[in-house]
């Protein structure tokens, strides 16, 4: 099956080439750079299209189009979400143009005008299983906290799942969150939470797009079995200084961009910090402050940084350097004092947790020629986690001290070195070719104990268990064509060779990729495609409750890669002007090389260190079919998604080697999305999510046995069989009202929200418990009521 | 068209009922208590065989459900009955339940002492075992088979090695080397145990020793209380040398005089039970560790609980 595609693939790319240098009539190109006129932020995703032709393209990631046609003269239309559409006229009749444009925004989102032409409407688009919600329209959506989060937006689309109440971790089409490969500015993020989830790292008000794929991938995607989510940071402002700030109860945050030099070279910096310490710290001191010999002082905080430098270095090249910074520091001191008939005690004990991710990518675009267009990228990703905790025991007794210790301090982490060639290479209107190579030099640390005892022996201990740091070299190669085969049919064939190189064992993947795109009917396209994936990192967790405590582990000597292969089919239609579109998709994913702890495995559950004793791995499936109605545009818009899946694992090491039902496997998962302007002060959202309850393994049956060689029968609490109950289901409304102070132009606005309206109890997990008399009850454990907020948001 | 102050009525009621129901919900706060089915009963039996044997120890329970008060329930009219083709070698009933030592009483709940005439002794050829536990189960027969006998040689060395942890105190070690057979072709488990016996102050045997150094073929495992030895089914894996110390006494003892004799016990196990080891190690591993994955115990009784567990040992006296 492998092979048959890989052959494909080459055949098919070699054709491409013929096709190319065997044209016969001339053919020239324009090319070019969208940007908002007003901020000259380049767009991605702005559609070109040449209604004589019947053809058209989109802007890259960079804001960069390349359309060639034979020699004539077209008249275009450009076209982009929230801005006004241009039309021009262009004579290709004698040699190529290269023409920028710029285009108007709308006054409003809603208001505006087009952006359902052609190119850029669902049916047109080759790429199936990809889905994006504009900025504006995110951060009109009801938010905890007051706080948008992008990464909870996104859990509301279709096929794409929340790990439980309040987190932000991603679980796609069946997948783990380690499955998904979530770049910002094309640099892999390995933690994206705040928190302990409740928060992503991504500032609403730092980025300029993102965009999901749960399947079809094309080649120059890989690393990842079950989404790719690309997320992109506002380039800055070339023309004028502005900020964005926000306050609400959690966080403030804070966004400048503007001019270094005009029209030639911007910057973006993005600040915002929580301050749940500063509110809370002065309540538990007062809580605490009858008690003079007792003291303690927890401390929480998270804050991200975000900067980005745009430089114009010449027509035909550009300079990007993005930085991002976020950390999570909890802590807590304590010390208590004691004295009684002449001895007397000091403890003190601190406890701190904290982790940190860094991404720093150098990004250099240069147009190779009117047809050609290179990125070269230079990136750096590091994740650590720590958590310690020191216990110091004073006791003085008749004029003796006795002194003792305990320190631990836990360790893990990653750190990638990686650089990127990505080419974009459009011959002619038929094809767009896209091929590149990728190295990445990842050095795990997968987590090491430092302990230190001291009980006033001699020799106090001081020591660390755990194993030392792991590196290993990926590398990638993949070329794609997105072919035009008539004006009705569209295919990506494209193929990803992956190799890694680890502890003297090389992995080796050939990753065929098939897209195809039937416009069998006016209006409606059937989408198909096919796409193989491998993946060379694993991110040691357990099921169903992500933590900072999980490990980043590479694949080994020991540890198969995971590996996937996923086909999916659907319909795609749009009406109103392209205002609505409506999707149905069907998938079936198979997947192998699952990684997951053995039974009775976890966090500090070996401390030798020797995480590989800890793991299993095994298989897996999804299928499932997903529905969207969405409408982007308008006074009212929104969408409902709904989902029928099923995901299940089997592991020889797992629930006696049967399959299980995966612990995110949801059979129904709902929901609704209405953002509405009510007049020109006020504007409501509203979201309503449904799920299935989560898959849960419960302690089920107690029963004695014998002890081998000891004379005792004790009693065994054992589990049912795995993920073999079902919480409660999962429901919550969440709603928001905004109002535009008048006379700001929008500038400043509150934004009133409520989070779980009607209060329903979304377990997050169950516990079996004793009670004072002896009876037991199982308890389901929510975390957030409703929770009302407040949030100010201000643009200057 | 409706004037804006009727078309936002109903939006505002909704709220408003929304509101209502949220606060009236509150008082609940975030915890609630879930039905959960009821327990369908299982029998779990548990029982370990060995030639050399002088009592076997089993026991015959119900299974109770997570929210039960009282757990399981022993069942005392049971009867068990141990075969080995036509022989009858052990048979137990409601007369030989015992009640645990006292100072396991706290975690534990009676078991079946079945005492034997005479020492266990074995023939070649799988092992039955039946138990009756009507009405509330059906009959249950068992089949497990005899493991090799293992092959052990040992060196004993006295005194082998010494640690002196300061303040005046060195800890003497004996040293026991144990050498044991991989089997071509065939997956090798051993449980090894090094155990002492204070003759003047009691008959019983007490585990003692460590391993020398860490040694990837040899794992402890609370289990069986034990070292198990394992190739792993590959015939590259020798299973000689393996090294173990035996605490032998400190130097304000007179550590000549010691009235100690030590003994080695290797077993080898059936595959099910190096299963049940593992899966009871791993459970005692996870217990209170809020980190842990669920644990479940793998036994052997067909739709219900616990195990049959067959060894054939080896004890080898050390002088």
């Amino acid at each position: 099956m492998r092979s048959t595609f890989l052959c494909f693939s080459i055949l098919w790319l070699s054709s491409a080439s013929l096709s190319f240098w065997g044209q016969s009539v001339p053919q020239f190109t324009l090319s070019g750079y969208i940007t908002d006129a007003a901020t000259g932020e380049t767009l991605i995703g702005a559609t070109v299209w040449s209604e004589d032709a019947s053809v058209g393209v989109v802007s890259n990631l960079y804001g960069f189009y390349t359309l060639t046609l034979p020699a004539k003269t077209y008249n275009l239309q450009v076209a982009y979400i929230g801005y006004e559409r241009q039309r021009l006229e262009v004579d290709l009749s004698g040699e190529n143009v290269k023409f920028n444009l710029a285009m108007v925004p709308g006054t409003k989102l809603g208001e505006a005008v087009v952006t359902g032409e052609n190119e850029s409407r669902i049916e047109e688009q080759v790429q199936m299983s990809k889905m994006e919600i504009p900025i504006d329209q995110i951060k009109s959506l009801p938010a905890i906290g007051g706080e948008v989060d992008l990464l909870k937006s996104l859990q509301l689309l279709p096929g794409v799942q929340s790990g439980g109440e309040g987190t932000s971790g991603l679980y796609v089409r069946g997948g783990s969150p380690d499955q998904n490969l979530m770049l910002l500015d094309g640099v892999p993020l390995y933690s994206v939470s705040h928190l302990f989830g409740f928060f992503s790292v991504f500032n609403a008000d730092a980025v300029k797009n993102m965009a999901i794929t749960k399947g079809g991938f094309p080649a120059r995607f890989g690393g990842r079995l079950s989404s790719v989510l690309e997320i992109n940071m506002k380039d800055g402002n070339m023309r004028e200084y502005h900020g964005d700030g926000n306050i609400s109860i959690i966080a403030s945050k804070l966004t400048v961009e503007g001019p270094i030099v005009k029209d030639k070279a911007s910057f973006m910096l993005s600040a915002r910090r929580t301050y749940l310490d500063l509110l809370l710290n002065p309540i538990i001191r007062s809580a605490t402050s009858n008690d003079p010999d007792f003291s303690t002082n927890p401390a929480y905080f998270f804050y991200d940084l975000n900067g980005k430098l745009n430089w114009k270095v010449g027509p035909k090249d550009r300079l990007y350097l993005s930085a991002f910074s976020g950390m999570d520091d909890f802590g807590v001191t304590s010390s208590n004092r004691d004295a009684d008939q002449g001895r007397s005690i000091k403890e003190d004990l601190s406890f701190g947790l904290d982790w940190q991710n860094q991404i720093q990518a150098l990004r250099w675009n240069h147009e190779v020629g009117p047809r050609m267009f290179s990125n070269v990228s230079l990136t750096h990703s590091v994740y650590n986690f720590n958590t310690g905790v020191d216990l110091s025991t004073e006791i003085i007794e008749n004029g003796d001290t006795n002194a003792t210790r305990f320190a631990s301090l836990y360790q893990s982490g990653i750190e990638d070195h990686s650089a990127k060639v990505d080419v974009d290479f459009a011959p002619n209107a038929r094809h767009f070719i896209r091929f590149g190579a990728n190295i990445t030099r990842h050095t795990f640390s997968p987590g090491a104990l430092q302990l230190a005892l001291d009980f006033g022996q001699e020799n106090p201990l001081d020591t660390l268990i755990g194993q030392g740091n792991l590196s290993s070299t990926e590398r990638y190669l993949y070329a794609e064509d997105e072919l035009r085969l008539g004006p009705n049919v569209s295919l990506n064939v494209g193929s990803h060779l992956s190799l890694l190189s680890v502890q003297d064992t090389t992995y080796a993947s050939v990753q065929p990729r098939l897209a195809l795109n039937w416009k069998f009917a006016e209006g409606w396209a059937f989408k198909a495609s096919y796409a193989e994936m491998t993946q060379f990192v694993n991110l040691l967790t357990n099921e169903g409750l992500s933590l900072p405590t999980d490990l980043w582990l590479p694949s080994t000597q020991n540890i198969r890669p995971q590996q996937s292969w996923q086909v999916a089919a659907g319909l795609a239609t749009s009406f109103g002007n392209g205002d609505v579109e409506c999707s149905v998709e069907g998938y079936y994913k198979e997947m192998d090389g699952l990684l997951s702890y053995r039974e009775g495995g976890g966090f500090l559950a070996d401390l030798d260190g020797n995480w590989e004793s800890q793991v299993t791995q095994g298989i897996g499936n999804s299928y499932g079919m997903e529905v969207l109605f969405q409408k982007k545009r308008g006074s009212t818009a929104g969408w409902i998604g709904y989902t029928l899946s099923w995901s299940n694992r089997q592991f020889d090491d797992l629930n006696s080697g049967e399959w299980f039902p995966f612990t995110y496997d949801r059979r129904h998962d709902v929901s609704v999305v209405l953002t509405q302007d009510i007049n020109e002060m006020w504007s409501a959202s509203a979201a309503w999510v449904y799920g299935t309850g989560r898959a849960v393994t419960l302690t089920e049956s107690i029963y004695n046995g014998v002890e081998f060689g000891a004379l005792a029968a004790p009693s065994y609490e054992v589990p049912s069989e795995r993920n073999a109950y079902r919480m409660s289901p999962y429901h919550r409304l969440d709603v928001s009202m905004t109002r535009v102070k008048p006379d700001t132009d929008g500038n400043r606005a509150l934004i009133f929200s409520l989070y779980n309206a009607y209060n329903n109890l979304n377990p997050f997990f169950a516990l079996a418990e004793e009670e004072p008399d002896g009876s037991r009850v199982i308890r389901e454990y929510g975390l957030f009521p409703v929770i009302p907020s407040i949030a100010w948001r201000f643009h200057f | 068209m409706p004037s804006p102050r009727l078309r936002h009525t109903p939006l505002g009621i909704l709220a408003l009922f929304v509101m209502c129901m949220s606060c009236q919900k509150l008082e609940s706060g975030v915890v609630r208590e879930i039905e959960f089915p009821e327990h369908d009963p299982r029998l779990a039996v548990t029982m370990f065989v060995s030639p050399g044997d002088t009592a076997l120890y089993a026991s015959v329970y119900q299974s109770a459900g997570v929210l039960s008060v009282g757990g399981s329930t022993p069942l005392r009219d049971a009867t068990l009955s141990l075969r080995q083709g036509e022989v009858v070698l052990a048979q137990g009933d409601s007369a030989h339940w015992v009640e645990a030592d006292p100072w396991n009483a706290w975690y534990s709940g009676p078991f079946m002492k079945i005492p034997l005439p005479n020492a266990l002794v074995l023939e070649e050829g799988p092992l039955s075992l039946e138990v009756d536990a009507s009405p509330h189960f059906e009959p249950l027969s068992l089949v497990q088979p005899l493991p090799e006998r293992p092959v052990v040689e040992s060196t004993f060395e006295a005194f082998a090695d010494s640690v002196d942890e300061g303040w005046g105190y060195v800890f003497y070690y004996h040293r026991l080397t144990v050498d044991l057979e991989n089997r071509p072709s065939e997956r090798d488990d051993y449980l090894i145990q090094l155990q002492f016996r204070d003759t003047l102050t009691g008959k019983d045997w007490y585990n003692a020793g460590d391993l020398s150094y860490p040694d990837p073929r040899v794992d402890y495992n609370s289990g069986c209380a034990c070292w198990l030895a394992q190739d792993n089914g590959s015939d590259n894996v020798s299973m000689a040398n393996l090294v173990f110390d035996m605490y032998a006494g400190e130097e304000d003892e007179d550590i000549t005089e010691w009235s100690g004799e030590y003994r080695l016990v290797v077993q080898r196990p059936t595959e099910d039970l190096v299963r049940y080891f593992d899966s009871v190690h791993a459970y005692e591993n996870a217990s209170g560790n809020p980190f842990a994955e669920p644990t479940s115990i793998q036994g052997n009784i067909p739709d219900g609980f616990g195990v049959f567990g067959v060894t054939n040992k080896v004890v080898v006296t050390i002088p």
